[in-house]
């Protein structure tokens, strides 16, 4: 968690990889803006295994807003004045898409390398 | 459903807010506020699904993990090269970082000798002193005693019918004691006494007690080899019996089982070995090294003492209720002439004298006092080093070292100090406890299971001690590191940088604390000195000092007459009268403080009886020679003469105060109804016959050898056991240590194998009986001088640094027209502060803590002004001359150099 973001380059994949905290931010925010909170919820419906809490999600997102891959975004009216809202930047979009296709390439090595079998992922094996 | 209160939720949502506190400034503007409120919501989910406990489980997570983040946080990977270092860092197991500390520790120290000398040598003695008063206070008052049930175990009274007590039941109320089941579990006797031994060891006098036949099974303790007495061993005829100590068997007996059976020479009747008892079996004291059976009904052989074990479940004061019932039912159906009453004492021999817990803790106290001291000492030298060490800390810093790190580093290098201070001061312990063990008094030894010594709980006690004190010692640069910021100590000249005023604050504080601490130490060793001086300054009534005192165990065997006995004395102390030096001999039965038996008396006089009460009256034998010879002044009447009748006795100002009378000569007296009448031909001053602090042997009469035994009953050759009568040989010189070995020459010329029993200065027996009170003035004047020293040293440190610091502000003063007068008047006035505040401090302190002294002095008030101002001068005295080698630099100090040189 407690990484360096290297400094900026041109190409986003100097930035890479992530780690699986800033991807699952940098996923959660890709499907439209939202606050701490609702990061937290998203993340905890998709993969409850991450466990992440607040501290490690607010080291993250300080560190994304550094390297300017995210940036806050206003919030609605009437809304709780405490509440910040967070959206990706065209950087930010960037780097998570180099990381879906790093991660892209990877698998399908797995599957060359019969790591994985072909075809869509397996549906994990219950009640056998 | 149910709900987690809301308090809960409020505390856990605090406890939160001020986690994030933690985090660095900038964090928390950033994402402090989005933060406590994504907290919220999820606090608020939780809240509606867990009762309080499954809250505070699901909640205790995040504030872990908040606290985990802000500590990262609060140390930011600055640049690659320092991200790589802390990844590093972090990759280490922590021992491994931990022993790299350690080693890096070790190699500073090595590179500052001196530093290390001085701390070792300041903790290291105060931890000595620490360690050696703990195996004190451990063996006399923490370890369990060497008996069973020692916490029934008392000793009891005999009163007499208008209540007054004295030690040791007679016979029949001791029979009747006994039958008491209900109260007493065993109800046993002994006597301590020096017993002659000769035959096949080199004669010599040793310490031993009679105890009776059940003695040592009611205090649970089995012989190591042989068996313990039995109650025939105590029937008329039996042949006698002797156990010895595990250290006599060992010296004497060669430590061999076989020993038991073999025969030893006691009191010149030989007496069969039949147990060695073990080292634990100190009884009645340390010294005992012999026991011989003693029947505690007959009577015969002089008083002993009463001691017994209470039934299970018994305290003294229950006890001493069923007691008073009893006597009071005996008194009824059998009265007789002593009354039946005993009093127990109220503490039972599990708990040392009052007096001597109380001493020992005070020393104990005192030996903190000067850890404390130590510590402040040590604390105050490695401030500066860690002043000196800012710029390093400083750059270490920005190059993205953590705080934690570098206050780990010198938290190791302080326990690295207390280490090597607590190993050499566990060292001096070890050697140095046996002179003090010497140095003690007898009843320090007395409940001790174990010797005294540096053993594994000591040395526990020692090492935890060293590792504290080490660390806490290096607190306050370990807290400035934690303080300090980087960047101002790297932009500010190193110079001026060091000396912040929180930092000369500090140095401050600890050197007022520790002369504080001194004066504490320094007033309680003052009032120590005055009550020691007093009882010194004591009216003896006779002149120990420049008088030999040689024991002689006169055989009676072979000189069965006192006309022979006497004969051969006179033949002695005529030949040792011819010696160089000598200037004049006489013989007695006894020399103050064991001028004699103390033995009850009734006294009475031929102008009616002195009192009810019986009083103590100590007897000694002596010629004619011996008030001239020890001095001995004679107020009234005049000496006894070669040709008195013998009942003419002379007798101590005290027995005609005791009778009210103005003068004792003239009189007759008698020391009770059955006993012979007396003539006083002469009164002395009062004499401290049994030593002195007592006045129990106010009481004296003296009375010429050939009546001696006729007239004073008590004197009595002891029934059976006693061959050698002990008689001192007492000579006036100039040199009497000198003299020991042509006075044993000139008595073995006579009298070939008489045993010696004792040799030496009679000022030295003199002292004796205030060993406890020497004990505890030497112990706390070394400590309170150690402590002076190191405040003085502190005072002189801090001055010193001082002027160094401000050279240039002094320089420009002069330059400015300030006399070198001035500039003095400022060095000193900084002392004096220093000084008057750490002597109010310790004044104050010393006011309070003096009452527990109140006790121990003899004729001193515990408040004593001339103490407190007297203690308040030398210290002042001291802080002058330390602060004057600082105060000469600065007045020399040349204004043009000093301005030149910034």
């Amino acid at each position: 968690v407690n990484r360096a973001i290297p400094p900026a380059t041109a190409d986003p994949r100097g930035y890479l990889p992530l780690t699986p905290a800033e991807f699952h931010v940098l996923l959660a925010l890709a499907g439209g803006e939202r606050h701490g909170y609702a990061i937290l919820q998203d993340i905890e419906q998709r993969s409850p295994e991450l466990r992440l809490r607040t501290g490690t999600l607010y080291t993250v997102l300080k560190r994304m807003l550094d390297a300017d891959w995210i940036r806050d975004s206003p919030a609605p009216k009437g809304d709780d004045p405490r509440r910040r809202y967070y959206r990706l930047t065209s950087l930010g979009n960037a780097v998570v898409k180099a990381e879906a296709r790093r991660l892209e390439s990877l698998v399908a090595l797995a599957r060359a390398r019969r790591v994985l079998a072909r075809g869509p992922a397996l549906t994990p094996e219950k009640g056998r | 459903m149910r709900r987690t209160p809301a308090w809960v939720q409020s505390l856990v949502l605090r406890v939160y807010a001020a986690v994030l506190r933690l985090y660095p400034r900038a964090f928390r503007r950033a994402c402090g506020a989005p933060m406590l409120e994504t907290f919220e919501g999820l606090c608020r989910e939780r809240a509606a699904q867990h009762g309080a406990i499954g809250f505070l489980a699901a909640c205790a997570p995040d504030v872990a993990d908040a606290l985990g983040c802000a500590w990262r946080a609060r140390r930011p990977p600055a640049d690659p090269v320092a991200a790589a270092s802390v990844a590093r860092e972090n990759a280490e197991s922590t021992v491994a970082a931990l022993w790299q500390d350690v080693g890096r520790g070790v190699r500073r120290l090595r590179a500052q000798p001196a530093l290390v000398t001085f701390v070792v040598l300041t903790l290291g003695f105060a931890i000595a002193a620490n360690a050696a008063l703990f195996s004190i206070v451990d063996a006399v008052l923490l370890r369990p005693s060497p008996f069973t049930a020692a916490d029934r175990l008392v000793h009891v009274l005999n009163v007499a019918p208008r209540g007054f007590t004295y030690p040791g039941l007679n016979g029949a109320k001791l029979r009747q004691w006994r039958g008491e089941r209900d109260i007493f579990d065993a109800v046993e006797a002994y006597r301590a006494t020096p017993l002659v031994v000769t035959g096949d060891i080199e004669p010599q006098e040793v310490q031993a007690a009679q105890i009776s036949p059940g003695l040592a099974a009611m205090l649970g303790v089995p012989p190591r080899h042989g068996r313990l007495f039995v109650e025939s061993d105590i029937l008329e005829g039996q042949p006698p019996v002797a156990l010895v100590s595990e250290r006599f068997w060992r010296a004497h007996l060669g430590g061999d089982p076989s020993a038991i059976g073999r025969s030893l020479t006691i009191q010149g009747r030989t007496h069969e070995v039949i147990g060695v008892m073990p080292a634990r079996f100190h009884f009645p004291s340390l010294q005992q090294q012999i026991w011989l059976p003693l029947d505690p009904t007959s009577g015969t052989g002089g008083p002993s003492t009463t001691i017994a074990r209470l039934r299970a479940g018994l305290t003294a004061a229950s006890a001493q209720a069923r007691i008073d019932t009893v006597a009071a039912r005996l008194e009824e159906e059998q009265p007789i002439p002593s009354g039946w009453n005993i009093r127990l004492t109220a503490d039972t021999i599990a708990t040392p004298p009052e007096q001597m817990q109380r001493a020992v803790l005070i020393l104990f106290g005192a030996v903190g006092l000067l850890l404390l001291t130590a510590c402040a000492n040590v604390a105050n030298v490695l401030l500066s080093r860690a002043v000196d060490r800012r710029r390093e800390f400083a750059i270490r810093l920005a190059l993205g070292a953590g705080r934690g790190r570098l206050a780990r580093e010198l938290i190791i290098e302080g326990a690295l100090l207390g280490a090597l201070a607590g190993a050499a001061g566990l060292l001096a312990a070890h050697w140095s406890l046996e002179t003090l063990v010497r140095l003690a008094p007898d009843n320090l030894t007395f409940v001790t299971t174990t010797p005294i010594a540096v053993d594994m709980r000591v040395a526990g006690f020692g090492v935890l001690l060293a590792l504290l004190t080490g660390i806490v010692c290096n607190l306050p640069p370990v807290l400035r590191v934690l303080r300090a910021s980087g960047a101002d100590a790297l932009s500010g000249r190193t110079a001026s940088a060091s000396a912040t005023p929180t930092h000369r604050r500090m140095r401050g504080a600890l050197v007022v604390l520790e002369v504080a601490l001194s004066v504490m130490l320094l007033v309680g060793a003052a009032l120590l000195a005055r009550s020691f001086t007093t009882l010194n300054a004591i009216d003896l009534g006779f002149e120990p000092d420049g008088l030999l005192a040689v024991g002689i165990g006169l055989d009676t065997e072979r000189y069965d007459t006192p006309a022979g006995q006497a004969a051969l004395l006179d033949a002695v102390a005529e030949r040792v009268a011819r010696l160089p030096g000598v200037e004049g001999v006489a013989i007695s039965s006894g020399l103050p403080p064991n001028a004699g038996e103390m033995s009850l008396a009734w006294l009475e006089t031929d102008a009616g009886t002195c009192g009810d009460d019986p009083v103590g009256v100590v007897s000694t034998l002596v010629t004619p020679a011996y008030f001239t010879v020890a001095r001995v002044r004679v107020v009234d009447g005049r000496p006894l003469q070669p040709d008195d009748p013998r009942e003419a006795v002379v007798m101590s100002r005290a027995v005609a105060r005791h009778c009210g009378l103005a003068t004792i000569v003239g009189r007759r007296v008698r020391l009770g109804p059955n006993a012979p009448w007396l003539t006083v031909v002469g009164m002395t001053a009062d004499v401290k016959a049994l030593g002195l602090k007592t006045e129990q042997g106010d009481l004296s009469v003296y009375s010429a050898f050939e009546a001696g035994t006729f007239l004073l009953p008590n004197l009595a050759v002891r029934a059976g056991d006693t061959r050698f009568a002990t008689r001192r040989l007492i000579v006036r010189t100039p040199v009497p240590e000198a003299l020991v070995p042509e006075v044993k020459r000139a008595l073995w010329a006579i009298a070939p194998d008489q045993p010696v029993l004792s040799a030496g200065p009679a000022s030295d027996l003199m002292a004796d009986t205030i060993r406890s009170e020497r004990f505890m003035l030497t112990l706390m004047a070394l400590f309170s001088a150690v402590a002076l020293a190191l405040a003085s040293a502190g005072i002189f440190g801090v001055l010193a640094y001082a002027v160094a610091q401000r050279t240039r502000e002094l320089g420009i003063r002069m330059a400015f027209g300030a006399t070198p007068g001035s500039v003095l008047g400022l060095v000193v006035g900084q002392a004096m502060t220093l000084s008057a505040a750490g002597i109010g401090l310790g004044a104050l302190g010393a006011f309070v803590l003096s009452r527990f002294l109140a006790g121990l002095l003899y004729e001193v008030d515990p408040r004593d002004p001339a103490a407190f101002a007297l203690i308040a001068t030398l210290v002042t005295a001291v802080a002058l001359a330390a602060c004057a080698v600082p105060a000469l630099r600065a007045c020399r100090i040349d204004p043009a150099t000093a301005l030149r040189d910034e």
